[in-house]
């Protein structure tokens, strides 16, 4: 036989309050069991209950996500250095 | 003591003064991309720089030459960022309230794009205002 718990013991084991518990029993989320008066839960519906959960990941386009281009570094093998000193101005302008 | 930048926003004067071998700045120009080829830095320039360059050895080297210069910036490493309508409107407004008239168009728009891609240096040979927190780079002696 599956060990039963209390709601309170139920809340403790899932960090929440006990009218919580008893909303979730209401709203029929969390199965539970009456005892006589008193309100049992099983261990087995109580860790169906509390499953896994991951977050939803929102599937954005990649073709919408702002593209980061990692920037180039320049070596001598660049094909600017090949214009190094190519031309030779005639005017006084820049001097 | 934290490492220095290897990040450099290029000047149209450097470009030009690189190619141009009677240029008076020719001999330092191409000691600072000597620098940055051997120590792997990343370069960065503008449209509008690019231009600029391309305009001034169109005009006082020849037009071969300007022709080769833009072909060699398409295939080059020099990374190019392309302003947009923010930063168009950012730099107008810096100009207009700026407080000295030295500030021009092109160099508020160059100080902007800078600070947008986090570069804190550039290389120049005019006078560029110290916007941002920018800082010319010198060659480390």
């Amino acid at each position: 036989m599956d060990n039963l718990f209390n709601v309170n013991q139920a809340a403790f084991i899932l960090k929440v309050h006990r009218l919580t518990i008893r909303r979730y029993i209401k709203e029929g989320r969390l199965k539970a069991l009456k005892v006589g008066g008193a309100i049992r839960i099983k261990e087995k519906d109580l860790n169906d209950f509390n499953k896994d959960y991951t977050p939803n990941t929102r599937n954005v386009d990649p073709g919408l996500r702002p593209k980061i281009n990692p920037a180039k570094t320049f070596s001598m093998e660049d094909p600017f250095i090949r214009l190094n000193g190519r031309g030779a101005s005639i005017t006084l302008s820049n001097q | 003591m934290p490492l220095p930048s290897k990040k450099v926003y290029i000047d149209a004067s450097l470009f030009v003064a690189f190619i141009d071998r009677a240029h008076i700045k020719y001999d330092q120009a191409t000691a600072y991309f000597r620098f940055f080829g051997i120590e792997e830095y990343q370069l960065f320039s503008d449209p509008f720089t690019i231009l600029t360059a391309y305009e001034r050895l169109y005009d006082d080297i020849s037009p071969s030459l300007a022709k080769d210069f833009m072909r060699v910036m398409a295939l080059s490493n020099v990374n190019m960022i392309y302003p947009e309508e923010a930063d168009m409107k950012a730099a107008l407004k810096t100009v207009v309230n700026f407080k000295t008239t030295d500030l021009t168009f092109p160099k508020a728009l160059l100080s902007i794009l800078a600070n947008k891609r986090g570069v804190p240096q550039i290389c120049s040979f005019e006078y560029m205002p110290s916007l941002f927190g920018l800082t010319m780079f010198y060659l480390p002696m």
